[in-house]
């Protein structure tokens, strides 16, 4: 199993409509680190991946994956839409 | 990864390639001070030492990274992870506009590393032994024969004590700069373009 480690920040960020600024204060952490963590160019430790779920009142799985992450509107509305259309049928 | 300034000689620092130039500039001047030295060593010895101490210390202070001065100057964070120490007010310099900087507690994230920050030092670190405990036995056999020529056990008509002597403050001077700046050049080759959006 490789190293690759998919998270979400990027799109709970915006959606806040913070600055990464914004997020590495809060966090205690250096803006660029936010950019790395975003990008996927640096996994974060337990600690900091705690401090985001915390953060954005979220599980850490919600954030994080070792599988490639959906869409997060399909990860919320994907299943019942498809749900809905199979009952209608 | 850096401090609060990006720019060296006014030229930014955000783009890799930048700082790529920078180190090798830096070290190309230290090698070419170094090499001068052993062929001035006859004509300037000592004034030409100062010079190598003298660019050594810039060195550091474009780098930062390994503290006291570099810390504030410099492009690396200081590797100590301390707050540096909080200076008086310095009021006939603030007076006259002399003061470089604001005088009281710099902003917390000029100086304090998170935690990917602390792994890139510390990877910088490891990466950067093996360079610097490699130049240790180079020093070692420049000064067994030197030890050997004292002695006159061993006669090198194309070898000067002088010269010899100079090699060897050369090559210590070389291990010197590297074991200080060398974790700080790394960084500073190793991140990315940073963005300032």
């Amino acid at each position: 199993m490789g190293n690759d480690l998919y998270n979400r920040i990027a799109v709970l960020r915006a959606e806040r409509n913070l600055s990464r600024q914004d997020l590495a204060d809060a966090l205690g952490i250096n803006y660029q680190t936010v950019g790395f963590l975003e990008r996927g160019d640096y996994n974060p430790s337990l600690t900091l991946a705690l401090d985001l779920s915390a953060y954005f009142g979220l599980p850490v799985e919600a954030i994080f994956s070792r599988q490639p992450l959906r869409p997060l509107s399909e990860a919320v509305y994907g299943d019942s839409t498809a749900e809905k259309k199979r009952r209608a049928r | 990864m850096t401090g609060s300034s990006y720019r060296v000689f006014g030229i930014p620092m955000e783009l890799q390639t930048a700082r790529r130039k920078l180190v090798v500039g830096v070290y190309a001047v230290l090698f070419m001070f170094c090499v001068g030295s052993i062929v001035f060593a006859r004509t300037a010895p000592i004034g030409y030492s100062w010079t190598i101490y003298a660019t050594m210390a810039a060195a550091m202070l474009v780098f930062g990274g390994v503290g006291g001065l570099g810390s504030r100057y410099g492009l690396i964070k200081p590797f100590p992870n301390k707050p540096p120490r909080q200076e008086p007010v310095m009021v006939d310099a603030i007076r006259l506009q002399l003061a470089p900087m604001t005088a009281g507690t710099p902003d917390e994230s000029s100086w304090r590393n998170d935690e990917r920050e602390l792994s890139r030092r510390d990877r910088a670190h490891y990466r950067a032994y093996p360079v610097v405990a490699g130049a240790f036995p180079v020093v070692l056999l420049l000064a067994e024969v030197g030890l050997k020529v004292a002695q006159g056990s061993l006669q090198l008509a194309w070898l000067t004590t002088t010269t010899l002597l100079q090699s060897i403050f050369s090559v210590a001077l070389l291990e010197t700069v590297l074991a200080m700046t060398l974790p700080a050049a790394i960084i500073l080759w190793n991140e990315p373009d940073i963005d300032l959006g």
